[in-house]
This record gives C-alpha cells, structure tokens and sequence, in this order.
C-alpha cells in the first residue's frame, strides 16, 4: 500500500541495461560527462549520453553555432568531435571514472564506416551501450540519410547486431513521414531501445543583415518548442514497438519528463533545457518521485504508456 | 570548480548609459572567482542563460556591470532586490596572475571585468593603467563604479581624451595589456602589443549556451582551429587570435 511517504522504485531496465532511474542527459548536450560530473554528483543519475563520436575527427561547423528562439534554440554544432582514434586514447580510458552508466553516441557516413566504430568502441568495458546516431540533421553526407530510410535503418541494424554484445540504441530524427515505420525497422532488425527525438530542421534570418543566423545556415532546433512533438512520436511508437522508448525532446521540467513517459517512454534524456539549470535532471528525478507517491505508484515502470486514451 | 545556485537580488542601482550595477549574494562564487571569469545568468523567461562577467565581488557577493542591448539583458537589468535568479559560475579562465604592472583596456561594457581586475590589484598592491573608452561623454559609466584613477577617452572628446582607447594606449609606456571591447579595438591593441613586444591578453564574448564547455556553441576561429570561448576563454592571449601579433 502507498502513502506519502513510502518508497517509490525509480528504477528502470532498457533491455540488459539498469539504470537507478530514467533520467540521462542527451547526446551533444554534455560532453563526454566531465564537465557535468563537476557540478554535481552524478552518480545521481540514470546515465549520460556522450558527444557523437565519428572515425574522422569533425573540426564542426562554422561560428554562429547557436541561435536562442523564443522557446528553444537552433544549433549547428557539425558533430565536433576529435574522431575515434584520439577518443580511444584520450577520453575512453577515463570513461569508468564518471560512476553513471555510459551511452555512447556514435555517427557513421556508411554502414561500414558504422561497423568500424561499433566494433572499435565495443572493446571499452565502461561503455552500457551505444547509441546509433541516424539523425544529426546538420551533416549533409551522414545522419539523416540514414534515419530517413527504414530499409537502411534494417541493413545497418542488422550487420551491427552480429558485430557486438553490446546494447544497440538507435536514436531516430522526427523529419521523417512515418516515424512509426522507421522505429519497427529499428526494432525488428536488433535494436534494444529506440531513442526519439532529435532536434527538428530550423532556421533563423537576420532580416537587417538579410543573412542566416547561423554560419551553417540551418540547424537543429532544441527546447521546449518540440517537446509536443516527442510527446506525439512517443505515443504513436509505444503500441508499434515491443522495445523501450528512450524519450527526448524539450524536458524542462518534471511534468514534461512525466508526459513523456505517460505517451510511453521508459526512461529520458535531458538536452539543452539543462543550460538554464544544471541541477534539472535532479530536481525531475526528485518530481517523479513526488509525481509517483501523489498518483500512488510504487514504481516509475508504471507510469509508461499509462495514458488513458 | 563551477557552482550551480540561486542567487538573492541584494541590490540593482542605475551606472549610467542603459548599465546597471547588480549584487547579487553568492559566496561560493564570490570565494572562488578570478578577474576575468563570468557567470551564466538567468534571464527569467528565456531559453538560454546569458555570461556576464564578474565586475567585482565583496564579502559573500559577486557584481554585475550589465548594459541592456537586447532582451535578455533588459530581462536581467531589471531585476530587483530580493528575487533569485539561477546562476553558474565561475566558469572559464580569467586574465593571468604573473603579470606585472598591465595596462588595463575596456572599451564600452567591456570595462566590466577590468573593474574586477583593477579591484584585485590594488588589493595585492600591485601598479596599473587603467583605460576606460565611450563614443561620447552621454555613454559613460558613472565614476563611482570606475576603476580608481581610470583615464577616460571619448571618439568626440566630450569627455577626457579626445581619441580611442587605442589613440590613449599608444600615449603610454609599453606594459602588457589586458583588454576587453569591440573585436575591431582588440585587434588594433594586439598590433600595438606586437609592436610594443609585450603580451595582450584579450577577453572575448560570444554567444553561450551552456558556458561550461559542454555544447561547442561558442567556437571562435584561432590559429589553433576553433576554441570555446567559454572553457579554453574567455581570455585568450592576442597572439593565438590575431595575425601579426606576438
């Protein structure tokens, strides 16, 4: 029986994976986990999703990178990263050091250039799982062809499956015409989770200058703005799939994060809405918590895909 | 080591020329911050954080010199004491410690965090110029929040020195130099430091999301490829900016 002040299992399993709750933060969002682990403990959390990792190293695209709309913000970072090789030896080493699980995010130009790095980064003991960037939106000869294509999304899952133990999560872009479609293709084909969503195609104009507010001239638009979105893919993919929902886009706030996994995500991930607080994936841990003990759950498995219809 | 926390609104007064001077109580950052280094503030109702350097600290609190130029820092400047707004910091790297005797530069609202290094020096009595240029006499920042003994320079010379900062720099002994403005005045006082044979350390702005190094939103082009302003910054030395400087 519950009460106010009974016990409430934040606990959530993806597949083999546990985490101590559903929260993460999203890729591109928090480094390699470093800098977050500097302001507050993250042993706190559920996992964190690294920057995309790719075989080359990405210098990233030009400045302006950034641009604030009103509910959100536009980002053409151009997946800087500084490639698998110097990952491998400079950050992957100091990866069990951050005492979180580790979702590492990978990006690939080509289903061989995929099977390169998963089978690279499979080798590192303190990486949970890796997650199948399909849908950087900024880079025009990778991620969004292949999150576009649910045949792609199949033949890149499968070869991946027989090339690792370790968990595949494939994270899935929202500019697509059936994201149901594509989210089958990813779980038919091997995947242990599907990640929705990544930011949405934007752009902003100066109109003074008449030029584009960002040196790439579109990006990827964050925040709130989305958040409905991500609540509607979510609920569409929830009765199509059997795999979980790692639910993304716009969680600024307890009820956000709640609505989420009500459409049917069973765990997280934080973006750019922690810039204006770090301490937001704790307080949203802290209110699903609250939000289980007021709606008499024992357990935050009960709130997925509980929305009455 | 950044802190993330809500700060209490002790005071907002009025500095003159759209700039106000805020206090705001927060003594982990107080206790920890360097001249140079800035804050991400909240702007209540907006996306994104704004960086503000620090202007000052004192006891438990740190200082803001904001000067509204769009709507955020027209969200902050309007503070009023007793609210709270979010605040993480300090965050990046502020000017260097071993330098001696530096000419301090702020051009504009740059003069910010030349205030709080113009404060640490006189603390470890340490000598230094400082340099304070407006476009007009209208523009400047009431004196009471100046760096003592600032030598002021208008465009118009409605006020002080009739020239740029760079016009008035050039009027001093060679010393290194810590600077802060409009990129244009940077460049010139980094061709008078190669000229001089002396280093400039420059303090950029750049628009930030996160501020602490996480989302790369922040890169500027140097001779080293593109470095955050936030974490490899916001003070670089001229030298890996600008061609032709040292």
């Amino acid at each position: 029986m519950s009460s106010a002040s009974s016990y409430v299992d934040l606990s959530i399993s993806i597949g083999k994976i546990f985490l101590k709750n559903p929260v993460m933060l999203a890729s591109g969002t928090a480094g390699f986990g470093f800098e977050f682990a500097e302001i507050f403990d993250i042993s706190q959390i559920g996992g964190i999703a690294t920057k995309t990792i790719t075989s080359e190293p990405r210098e990233g695209n030009p400045p302006p990178r950034i641009f604030e709309t009103p509910s959100g913000m536009i980002n053409s970072i151009g997946l800087a990263n500084p490639g698998i090789d110097k990952f491998m030896e400079e950050i992957a080493p100091r990866l069990k050091n951050l005492p979180t699980r580790i979702i590492l995010s990978v990006g690939g130009t080509s289903i061989d250039d995929f099977k390169y790095i998963v089978e690279t980064v499979s080798e590192i003991s303190s990486v949970d799982a890796i997650e199948l960037n399909l849908s950087c939106p900024n880079v025009k000869e990778g991620g969004i062809h292949f999150g576009r294509s649910a045949e792609t999304i199949s033949r890149l899952l499968s070869e991946l499956r027989l090339i690792t133990e370790k968990p595949l999560w494939a994270k899935l872009s929202p500019q697509v015409t059936d994201i149901v479609e594509l989210g089958t293709a990813a779980a038919d084909s091997g995947a242990d989770a599907i990640v929705v969503i990544n930011t949405l195609p934007a752009m902003a104009i100066d109109i003074e200058t008449k030029k584009p507010r960002l040196g790439a001239i579109t990006g990827g638009l964050s925040g709130n703005a989305i958040h409905p979105v991500a609540v509607s893919m979510i609920y569409a993919l929830h009765s199509a799939v059997d795999i979980p929902i790692i639910g993304v886009g716009g969680i600024s706030s307890t009820e956000d994060a709640i609505e989420l996994m009500l459409a049917g995500a069973t765990a997280l991930q934080i973006g750019s809405s922690a810039f204006a607080d770090t301490n937001l994936p704790l307080k949203i841990i802290d209110g699903i918590g609250k939000y289980c003990r007021r709606q008499r759950f024992s357990s935050a498995r009960e709130i997925v895909g509980a929305v009455e219809i | 080591m950044p802190f993330e926390i809500e700060g209490i609104v002790l005071g907002n007064r009025y500095a003159g020329n759209n700039t106000v001077w805020i206090s705001i109580f927060a003594p982990q950052i107080a206790r920890t911050s360097l001249p140079g280094q800035f804050v991400m503030v909240e702007a209540v109702g907006k996306f994104l954080r704004r960086p503000i350097s620090i202007a000052s600290v004192s006891g438990g609190r740190i200082f803001l010199l904001i000067r509204i130029v769009g709507d955020g820092t027209r969200i902050i400047a309007s503070v009023r004491r007793n609210e709270k707004l979010k605040i993480l910091g300090p965050l990046g790297n502020g000017f260097p410690e071993n330098v001696q005797n530096p000419i301090l530069v702020g051009g504009g609202i740059g003069i910010a965090p030349l205030i709080f290094a113009s404060q640490r020096m006189k603390e470890n009595g340490e000598n230094f110029v400082a340099i304070y240029g407006e476009r007009t006499a209208d523009d400047i920042i009431w004196g009471d929040f100046l760096p003592e003994n600032v030598q002021i320079c208008t465009d118009d010379g409605s006020a002080g020195f009739r020239g740029t900062t760079v016009d008035l720099l050039k009027k001093q002994n060679p010393a290194p130099i810590f600077a802060c403005g409009p990129q244009p005045m940077l460049k010139a006082i980094s061709e008078i430091a190669y000229k001089w044979n002396v280093p400039a350390y420059i303090l950029l702005e750049e628009r930030m999301a996160c501020g602490f190094g996480v989302c790369q939103g922040c890169v500027i082009k140097t001779k080293n490829g593109y470095r955050r302003v936030c974490t490899d910054g916001p003070v670089f030395a001229a030298t890996e900016i600008y061609e032709n400087t040292r």
